[in-house]
């Protein structure tokens, strides 16, 4: 995993060591005497905490992009996928929690997620949400001038585009499902994968060939 | 009444779209709030979470990172449901912070 200086939005060029008062480093210890105790007393176990971790870092837009391709190369699956998220990615061995609804864009419609209260995202396919997801100005912004927000991305929808912006909840996570560009019929699902971006998913961007 | 962590709506500056890996730190705590959540362990919910860090006054959720967030919200909610004590959590602290790991007397 890459540190690189610009990686963070506590800046800070001088490297100068984390201080006792540093609120990161502050919280850093805090989370380690939290397990750690956690650890001792038997609530957690060392080893469990590992296979949580690996789960987590397992999680990848790249499964996403699998459905994403399914969907896009057998009609009946993208049926099931839009009618019932949950059973339609069981059927590819993932396993959702709660409630997974996948909005469909179209020539007409143009969709894109957030969480509006905090960070709601469906990790189980996407992974860890970034950053900006996260951020105050996103789940501010754009759910009150999304076309604005998706321009910063280099987005840009016609007029005549409607956008719906889902929020997400605790209870429910959504996930986009692209348009296919229509080059790209008939492509195997492998190679259509590789054309879709987490933030195809998220509704930032669109797929291109 | 909208609570401080109600953002949908307001106005805000263009976003800062800069990529950013989740440091060991982060990952850590957020694996270890997924454990205690999961039905295994289910020493708290993700509810409870989500309410401590709800709580937090404006000033402090504004001034902690979204992963501090998580860390003090931990914190707390684990000392109200009595499954640390402050105490311990800051006997703890000192220990590590002495570089006294396992109760070892060091000089």
């Amino acid at each position: 995993m890459s540190h690189d200086h610009d990686d963070h939005d506590h800046d800070d060029h001088d490297h100068r060591p984390p201080q006792p008062d540093d609120p990161v480093s502050r919280y850093e210890a805090l989370e380690q005497a939290l397990r750690e105790l956690l650890i001792e007393k038997g609530v957690v176990t060392a080893d469990g905490l590992r296979r949580t971790m690996e789960v987590l870092e397992s999680a990848s837009p790249e499964n996403g992009a699998r459905i994403v391709a399914r969907a896009w190369s057998d009609p009946a699956f993208k049926e099931l996928l839009l009618q019932d998220g949950q059973a339609a990615v069981a059927s590819l061995g993932m396993g959702p929690t709660g409630r997974f609804v996948v909005v469909e864009n179209t020539p007409e419609r143009h969709n894109v997620i957030v969480c509006t209260l905090c960070s709601c995202y469906p990790r189980f396919v996407l992974g860890f949400p970034p950053a900006w997801y996260k951020s105050r100005d996103y789940r501010a912004r754009v759910v009150h001038e999304p076309r604005a927000v998706l321009a910063e991305f280099g987005l840009k929808l016609s007029d005549d585009t409607e956008v719906v912006v889902s929020d997400s909840t605790a209870e429910i996570r959504y996930m986009v499902l692209p348009q296919q560009p229509p080059e790209t019929k008939g492509w195997p699902e492998e190679k259509l994968a590789g054309l879709i971006t987490r933030d195809c998913l998220i509704g930032t961007a669109v797929a291109r060939a | 009444m909208v609570q401080h962590h109600d953002v949908g709506g307001q106005s805000g500056r263009p976003l800062d779209r800069q990529e950013h890996d989740l440091s060991d730190f982060e990952r850590r705590i957020d694996a270890l709030c997924l454990m205690l959540c999961s039905p295994a362990t289910r020493v708290v919910t993700v509810e409870e979470l989500r309410r401590v860090k709800e709580q937090m006054k404006p000033a402090e959720y504004d001034a902690l990172s979204y992963y501090e967030r998580w860390t003090e919200g931990l914190y707390r909610l684990l000392v109200e449901k009595g499954v640390l004590s402050e105490a311990e959590i800051a006997t703890k602290l000192r220990q590590n912070a002495e570089g006294d790991h396992g109760g070892v007397p060091r000089r």
